[in-house]
């Protein structure tokens, strides 16, 4: 069977491999955050996917939804062999998550910069109706160039949303590359800081310390919390692939694809 | 419904929507107000004051306005985001196709200023693309109401709709069409007069305009035309199109909305789609970026006041 992190990375390994390709590198890079949110920390029913006091997940970077599609698999959502339907005609399972077709995706997203607003208003209901949920957002790096995820910032200290958490895959490379060699996006900690909000850096890699980390905020309830992944795109692909560029979007025939992954 | 004896009565759109929401919110605490630093160009004011744990001013953020208000509609509440037409369908445009419309949240538009209403403002704040921006996104609902009586009932009745939807609202008072009585259904057209052969097709501010212009023609001895006032534009009410097609030859739209994408656009495909052959003329925005002005002195450069439509009745009778 495997850890979850382990079983989760061969849900996207088996996807890639049998629909012939996919963004394989921010799913990977994000594979050991859902392993910790999905595996130990949220509340959840794969049973009763609208439990009213589920934790709420939006990924924000919709493009990583294998790894969604992965984790909620592996956590009984849905079979895990229906990954292999990732990308055929008339799957529910496409590149980027539809709430509408696939149960335990919160929000439909793929579009960047509309999750962490759209967090925000989730976010803001459970303290209207004062419900004890936590908000999970994961966004990416080059993601954090979109305005609309400073504006969601700005509200979600104006609200002083106590339950939302921002996870930032620090994985440093977008569609075109490595993202300082476009825009310069660091100091990030500090920029979140400044917008209002209790920062953490951890190895995203690392599910114990993200265990840890993210059962300590639910303790303390004092968000909004951003919490800086730093991880490797790709993690897992062959060592000339992964913490690259060409591990944003794989390709090729099964064969081919399954000689990328280094597991 | 319709209003006989006050037609010299003018009402704010904006005013009597804002009144409607401040009174829906009395009995249902699930209703958020929200605006992006307009509360009170949008005469949001009295509902702030009131309703303060329902009221959310976002700041200059319209793409943040719209998703968190997609985020509070995923939970069940009913929301009324309120921004400048403009700024609502173009600056945010993606946020409300994809986060209201492709999520299905029940999230409520309302955007003001519309159309030329902004008068010397000039053309970064009219919002004459608005119906056809709308109108493209799938499941979209467009609704214009042509008064304020109107407008307030179909706030009325989006409160109790769970689809989101867009209505567009003009900024300054318009003489009252209807009475409080209006009943506001979506996709429902009305004849507000009864002629032959030119059917005038109106939306928002220019149904008015158009009932000027047919009084001042039956004042002369003109032709007799029919008037129609077009409040719901997606869903578009064929039914009446093709009642109508069966003693007129001749339907001209007006709206205060570019030529293409809206009103016009809509009867157009409606009449070739159904076959009923009729000939078609759209008074609207000619296609430009009007210069700021006096709103009465643009619509008239525009050919969308009642002298225009009533030239144009003229040439096409």
């Amino acid at each position: 069977m495997g850890t979850k992190q382990e079983q989760i990375r061969d849900g996207i390994k088996m996807a890639v491999c049998a629909s012939g390709g996919g963004h394989a590198g921010g799913s990977l890079s994000i594979a050991d955050i859902l392993a910790s949110l999905y595996g130990h920390v949220m509340k959840h029913n794969p049973q009763v996917p609208d439990w009213k006091d589920r934790d709420r997940l939006i990924l924000s970077k919709g493009h990583s939804g294998l790894a969604l599609y992965s984790a909620l698999a592996v956590s009984g959502y849905f079979p895990i062999e229906e990954l292999k339907k990732f990308g055929s005609a008339g799957a529910r399972l496409m590149n980027h998550p539809d709430s509408h077709t696939t149960p335990g995706v919160e929000m439909s997203t793929g579009s960047l910069g509309h999750g962490l607003p759209l967090a925000v208003g989730i976010a803001f209901a459970g303290q209207l109706k004062k419900q004890d949920y936590f908000t999970y957002c994961i966004l990416g790096d080059g993601e954090c160039c979109e305005g609309s995820v400073w504006e969601a910032a700005m509200a979600a200290d104006a609200q002083q949303l106590k339950r939302l958490v921002v996870v930032v895959d620090r994985n440093g490379i977008g569609n075109d590359g490595h993202l300082e060699n476009i825009v310069q996006i660091e100091p990030l900690a500090d920029k979140w800081r400044s917008f209002g909000f209790a920062v953490e850096e951890v190895n995203g890699h690392d599910v114990q310390a993200m265990n840890a980390l993210f059962m300590h905020q639910r303790e303390e309830a004092q968000g909004p919390y951003a919490v800086i992944a730093h991880t490797v795109k790709g993690k897992g692909l062959i060592e000339t692939i992964a913490g690259t560029g060409s591990s944003h979007y794989l390709s090729g025939t099964q064969d081919s694809l399954k000689q990328k992954f280094d597991f | 419904m319709q209003n006989t004896g006050k037609t010299n009565t003018m009402h704010s759109q904006l005013e009597a929507s804002a009144l409607m929401l401040e009174h829906l919110m009395e009995t249902d605490d699930s209703i958020i107000v929200m605006t992006a630093d307009l509360v009170g160009s949008c005469k949001l004011s009295k509902i702030e004051q009131r309703f303060p744990e329902r009221f959310i001013n976002v700041g200059i953020a319209e793409q943040n306005m719209m998703s968190i208000a997609a985020g509070l509609a995923h939970e069940g509440m009913k929301l009324f985001v309120h921004t400048f037409s403009v700024f609502a369908t173009l600056r945010a445009c993606e946020q409300m196709r994809t986060d209201l419309f492709y999520n299905g949240a029940n999230v409520k538009v309302v955007g003001t200023h519309c159309g030329v209403s902004t008068g010397p403002a000039g053309s970064t704040h009219f919002s004459v693309e608005d119906i056809g921006v709308v109108r493209a996104m799938p499941k979209s609902t467009v609704i214009s109401p042509s008064d304020a009586p109107s407008a307030a009932a179909f706030i009325q009745l989006l409160a109790k709709t769970t689809e989101p939807a867009f209505i567009r609202l003009d900024r300054n008072p318009l003489p009252d069409i209807y009475d409080e009585g209006y009943e506001a259904v979506i996709g429902k057209g009305h004849i507000l007069a009864h002629g032959k052969n030119i059917a005038v097709i109106a939306t928002g501010s220019t149904v008015t305009a158009a009932l000027e212009a047919q009084k001042h023609l039956n004042e002369k001895g003109g032709p007799k035309i029919s008037i129609v006032d077009m409040p719901t534009i997606k869903p578009l009410d064929k039914t009446l199109l093709k009642q109508l097609a069966d003693d007129h030859n001749v339907f001209i739209t007006v709206e205060e909305h570019n030529v293409y994408g809206g009103l016009g656009s809509a009867v157009g495909q409606a009449i070739a789609e159904m076959g009923l052959g009729v000939r078609l003329h759209c008074l609207g925005i000619p296609d430009c970026y009007p210069s700021g002005n006096p709103v009465e002195y643009n619509r008239s450069l525009l050919g969308i006041d009642s002298l225009g439509i009533e030239a144009t009745v003229m040439k096409l009778q």
